[in-house]
């Protein structure tokens, strides 16, 4: 009896849950992310999933046009590009007038309503990265450029910041002014401007919630804050506030092939919902995608074999079956419910050598080594064991898909070539490996992780070099790289902004640790070459000075790769206006669903 | 004095002997300790050949391949290959050495820890039992787990952090045990004369009282065997196991996606033989719970 | 009765002051420095020292020792950096779901395994006997991980992709009746992996008191067999059924971060684990000390409870 009661509740609640989603009549968008948020404060932003929610619950001044590639950015809360100054110093920035946060109780003064967006908004947002208290994430994207802005900081550190200060190099001209001037000329500052992070957000705000502004938005983007099951599941609402902003008119003809530029010109957003799911773990991820609960999805490497025909296979070397322009095919249960978009990333995957190691550093024996090395590994069976094949390794430093990457540089170590590995490494003076202590790896605990270091640690014994790995969680890693304790480290930087100066920084002296500049590579000539092309925009000019780096960075080989990823997106048929790109995060103000019928 | 002991212990083993499911988990045990030994005696799947390379990726279980050494020779994989083109069966059979290493070492570290401090606790009583029973509550009052993945958390990853973490955690069952025992024993007669003949604290300890503990120490140990192995497995999941050598628990950690991608041999196979392993314990402890317990012996 | 219940809680005291010094040595001496996380990627060892500072990590180990045991009394126990929200909501928050998915489980599975541990009791050494604890046996021998995975895949995701009822995937709701759906297939998954322990454990008890005096008279009086297992013997080992349920739901709580996890339960134990994957031993530390105060006060209870059933116990 009461078993059979237990089933009927047990059917009814599974019932109940499989029509869940919003009230009749509402557009929900709902699709899942492969990892958690922390913080939805624009001065927290730290991962590329904070980024995705401060993306669409924060506006910025300059935006990504959603189709164009190469990217181009477009104003959003400004009303026009900026005004530079002849020295390429000081940017002056026109603001769109009339445009109000949403109401929250946090505006005091208006009862709860959400007063006007003005310029002071965005110099306070900076000042809250300045100020040290506030443990900003962000800091470092201005740090350095705007010399009040470190001044504030410096002073900060003696007594409590003053949020008052007006300094001359960052401040409203009027309420819908914007000026600052540059250290010294820096193009890509427009870049930085688009980032989530430099969305401007009214400080009483931040101030009103204190810490807990990172649980909530108060922002001009098109979607608000609605609930948050941290770590499980984000809910957005529709900003009745949201400015005036319509669908792009251009795009590439792809676009217009696949039908992405039907909604042209139409207002913007078109869900009244987005609901966020967040995995930390794959298997429920695809699991939910494939049984339908999502607007998009992304492959997991694991099942990349049984979403695309393979045509054959030779040892590992997967040969794709590929239609006319090139691209993959999706298996026939695949093709029938999704289309697919491959998503080239600008990735730089490295496997880097702490150039001050005794060891390992310098441009003496330590260089040798490294050449040595880089010969024994084979990177392109890595890419065939452990991504399908089908990332893009590339020589040097500055990754396809940017201005200033040339496809014609050949690598000069490229492995396997075991006799020239085994003949630098004796040259080094370690024949054989003999007199060689065995080095240390630092990387990540993650298994593919640390699968991918045990394939490069065997290649390397195969001359007899003995590598130890060390697998570590985050938090220590960083902290060993910060120190300068690890001899080498299999790491990945992900691309800022779609320059190639984003990456070049990464083997410029000064950036060593503490900075970005992992492997810690100080050589005066890379200095200066980098120093000299720091003011130009990208162009020719600035192209043959990178492409000089480059050289100079082959030879030394203070980190081997380099491979750049590929993300292969599936998108039902339902779901419209998609295109898939990490560099920006407000995808969801674009993407119509079919079963909303038509947009107004 | 000890006559007492070493005849129950004969009776005990008698009954053993009789449990055919006891015997039967003992086999199976046997067999895998042997192989255990063997693996660690290099005389088979050594470390190098359980990751090295012995075919493509992700060859199907009883497939041809052509192998890497040579490539014109055809050979048939039995349980498949992973992702690196290591043959699967060869890492199973590493990570029985890898079960044993660490169930042996943790089961025995925590077995004599107990005992040790079981044994000091209830002889000595005073401020040293208060103590020890103050830090075995602390320990029991938080679940074994979380202490687990905290100790190896801050020991850091491998298989120091692993034995480490399962050892700190472990003691504390048998002990308790030991102590209740310890405390009945040291009022028993044979204990009061060797006091009575002026024998030494530490000389009834281990030459009286110790020997009277034997049911307890077979289980424990069994008991800590199988609770390292399936812990290994959590924690390899949860990213704090054992690196740079294959396991049970990073074979089933690495590969969990595989499964549901179709290629079910590596998780599978690990799977099985843990449940195997665990299951001949099982059996083992069960028959030597009833065989030792002095309660259930005559 | 009050000065025993009075007494028992006093005596949890001594065993929490326990715990937070394990607790404290295990994360501020042993553990690693969470500074660098927080900071993100371009931190400067200025903002590094800072950063110490502010967090107090440059004080003497008493000193910190104090100030975490004074958060904890007052329950101020201080900001999450990875979770970016104050930890004593984040653990408020995270009970409810994790209730949600071990309680129904508890109740479950102790209840089967009562009965199944009757059963065999009361016909030990017969075929069913043998099948139960044979079943049970098997069932202890799988791994939670495995059990985990495949339930997931084939109790989940198969059906669905027969448009067959079935469970969710993942996910969950707040609020009673929402979710429902959600929990089902978790609670399952935990009261099978704790069945084949339960019962062999209730078997062992119930053996011992059929073994009893009592029991034997009862039945040569001619009682019947429901009467002897569930007024007699049921009545008698009520204690340690009593002390093991009790006991083990904070137990379980802690123990279902991996099922929390892999089904995006945002409970305990999935809150614990990604602090324990960012490093956020703040976190980690709160809800170890947490947790431990759930157990300790259970056990109080259980022997509260143990003494209100049978008056006995008060004695010992």
């Amino acid at each position: 009896m009461k078993t059979k009661t237990l089933i009927v509740i047990a059917a009814a609640a599974l019932a109940a849950c499989s029509k869940s989603g919003g009230k009749p009549g509402e557009k929900v968008l709902v699709y899942g992310a492969v990892a958690v948020s922390g913080s939805a404060d624009p001065n927290m932003v730290a991962s590329v999933y904070d980024a995705d929610l401060v993306g669409l619950t924060y506006d910025t001044l300059y935006e990504y046009e959603y189709l164009a590639r190469p990217f181009k950015l477009k104003p959003a809360l400004a009303a026009a590009m900026p005004e530079v100054s002849k020295d390429r110093r000081t940017y002056t920035i026109k603001l769109k007038p009339g445009i109000f946060y949403p109401d929250d109780a946090c505006f005091k003064e208006t009862g709860g309503k959400g007063r006007e967006f003005e310029a002071k908004d965005f110099v306070h947002a900076m000042y809250r990265k300045a100020d040290p208290k506030t443990k900003s994430q962000t800091w470092w994207t201005i740090e350095g450029l705007i010399e009040g802005l470190n001044g504030l900081r410096t002073q900060a550190a003696a007594k409590p910041f003053d949020y008052d200060t007006v300094i001359d190099d960052l401040k409203a001209l009027d309420r819908h002014t914007l000026q600052f001037r540059l250290k010294r000329p820096f193009p890509q500052i427009m870049w930085v401007l688009a980032k989530e992070s430099m969305a401007p957000h009214p400080l009483e705000c931040a101030r009103h919630y204190g810490e807990d502004f990172a649980n909530h938005t108060v922002g001009l983007g098109p979607f608000k804050l609605d609930e948050w099951q941290k770590n499980a599941r984000y809910t957005l609402v529709r900003n009745e506030k949201y400015r005036e902003d319509y669908y792009p008119t251009e795009g590439e003809p792809a676009d217009q092939a696949a039908g992405r530029l039907a909604d042209a010109g139409k207002r913007i957003p078109f869900a009244d919902k987005v609901v966020v799911h967040e995995f930390s773990q794959m298997q429920p991820y695809w699991l939910q995608f494939r049984s339908g609960k999502f607007a998009f999805g992304r492959v997991p490497g694991e099942f990349t074999e049984e979403v695309f025909k393979l045509k054959s296979k030779e040892g590992n070397k997967k040969i794709w079956e590929r239609d006319a322009k090139g691209e993959r095919i999706l298996n026939p249960d695949y093709a029938a419910k999704y289309a697919y978009y491959p998503l080239f990333l600008l990735d730089f995957i490295y496997r880097g050598f702490n150039f001050e190691d005794p060891i390992v550093g310098g441009r003496g024996k330590g260089k040798k080594l490294r050449q040595a090395l880089a010969l024994a590994h084979d990177i392109e069976a890595e890419n065939d064991l452990f991504y399908n094949g089908l990332n893009v390794i590339y020589a040097g430093i500055v990754p396809p898909g940017v201005q200033g990457f040339d496809p014609t540089v050949k690598h000069p170590y490229r492995g396997p070539d075991l006799e020239r590995a085994k003949k630098l490494l004796a040259e080094a003076g370690y024949p054989e490996g003999k007199g060689l202590p065995e080095l240390q790896e630092c990387g990540s605990e993650e298994g593919r992780t640390v699968e991918q270091s045990a394939f490069f640690i065997k290649n390397a014994e195969r001359i007899g070099v003995k590598i130890r790995y060390e697998a570590m969680r985050f938090a220590e890693l960083s902290k060993k790289l910060k120190e300068k304790r690890c001899q080498i480290m299999g790491l990945a930087w992900g691309g800022d902004w779609p320059d190639a100066q984003n990456f070049v920084q990464l083997a410029y002296g000064p950036n060593k640790s503490p900075g970005s500049n992992n492997f810690n590579y100080d050589v005066p000539e890379v200095n200066a070459l980098y120093e000299q092309a720091l003011p130009l925009p990208p162009s020719k000019e600035r192209d043959v000075i990178y492409q000089k780096i480059n050289a100079i960075i082959l030879e030394d080989q203070p980190f081997h790769g380099a491979m750049a990823r590929t993300r292969d997106y599936l998108i039902p048929p339902g779901t419209l206006n998609f295109k898939p790109e990490e560099m920006l995060s407000n995808h969801a103000k674009y993407i119509r669903l079919a079963e909303w019928g038509d947009a107004k | 004095m000890t006559g007492r002991g070493e005849s129950l212990i004969r009776k005990s083993l008698r009954k053993f002997r009789r449990d055919r499911f006891g015997m039967a988990g003992l086999a199976v045990v046997a067999v895998f300790g042997l192989v255990a030994a063997g693996v660690k005696l290099g005389l088979f799947c050594t470390l190098d050949q359980a990751t090295t390379a012995v075919g493509p990726q992700f060859v199907r279980p009883g497939e041809y391949y052509s192998t890497i050494k040579d490539p014109g020779v055809r050979a048939r994989s039995l349980l498949g290959t992973d992702i690196q083109g290591r043959d699967v069966l060869t890492k199973l059979v590493y990570s029985i050495k890898q079960a044993f290493a660490i169930g042996l070492i943790v089961s025995v570290c925590a077995v004599l820890i107990g005992v040790v401090l079981g044994c000091i606790s209830a002889y000595f009583g005073g401020w040293v039992d208060a103590l020890l029973l103050w830090v075995y509550t602390a320990i029991n009052s938080v679940p074994f787990i979380l202490w687990i993945v905290s100790i190896s958390y801050a020991f850091g990853r491998g298989f120091l952090g692993v034995v480490v973490a399962l050892t700190c955690t472990f003691w504390v069952g048998i002990y308790f045990n030991v102590r209740a025992e310890v405390m009945r024993l040291k009022e028993m007669e044979f204990v009061l004369a060797s006091e009575s003949f002026g024998a030494s604290k530490w000389r009834i300890i281990f030459g009286d009282i110790a020997p009277n503990l034997t049911h307890l120490i077979f289980v424990f140990l069994s008991l800590d065997f199988i609770a390292a192995v399936k812990n290994e497995v959590i924690l390899s999941f949860l990213g704090l196991g054992i690196a740079g050598e294959p396991s049970w628990g990073v074979m089933i950690a690495n590969a969990r996606l595989d499964l549901a991608a179709g290629k079910w041999w590596e998780v599978t196979g690990a799977t099985v033989l843990l449940f195997v392993l665990v299951m001949a314990f099982n059996m083992l402890t069960d028959a030597l719970q009833d065989a030792f317990d002095p309660k259930k012996v005559g | 009765m009050l000065t025993y219940i009075l007494r028992r809680l006093a005596g949890t005291l001594p065993t929490l002051l326990g715990v937070s010094i394990l607790v404290f040595v295990i994360f501020n001496v042993v553990g690693d420095d969470p500074v660098y996380l927080y900071l993100g990627k371009n931190a400067t060892a200025a903002d590094v020292e800072s950063m110490r500072r502010e967090l107090g990590l440059d004080k003497p180990l008493v000193v910190q020792y104090l100030t975490s045991m004074k958060q904890l009394v007052t329950f101020d126990l201080g900001f999450s950096m990875s979770a970016r929200e104050p930890i004593s909501r984040m653990f408020l928050q995270g009970v409810g779901p994790s209730v949600a998915v071990t309680l129904p489980a508890l109740v479950l599975y102790s209840g089967v395994s009562i009965v199944l541990g009757l059963a065999c009791a009361y016909w030990r050494g017969t075929l069913l006997d043998k099948l139960i604890v044979g079943g049970a046996t098997v069932g202890m021998a799988l791994s939670y991980v495995a059990v985990m995975i495949f339930a997931q895949y084939f109790l989940a995701f198969v059906p669905s992709q027969h448009g067959w009822v079935s469970f969710p995937i993942s996910g969950y709701e707040r609020g009673f009746p929402d979710c429902l759906p959600y929990i089902l297939l978790p609670n399952l998954i935990s009261a099978f992996v704790a069945l084949g322990y339960d019962t062999r454990f209730f078997r062992a008890v119930a053996v011992e008191e059929m073994n009893k005096e009592y029991v034997r008279t009862a039945k040569a009086y001619g009682a019947g067999t429901r009467k002897i297992l569930f007024k007699h013997v049921l009545k008698n080992i009520l204690i340690p059924i009593i002390a093991r349920v009790v006991v083990a739901l904070p137990l379980m709580i802690a123990g279902s971060f991996l099922l929390e996890s892999f089904f995006v339960i945002p409970g305990l134990g999935y809150k614990l684990l990604h602090a324990i994957d960012s490093a956020d031993y703040p976190v980690i530390r709160a809800f170890t000390m947490l947790i431990a105060l759930l157990v300790v006060v259970a056990n109080a209870l259980a022997d509260i409870l143990n003494s209100l059933v049978d008056p006995r116990v008060k004695l010992s």
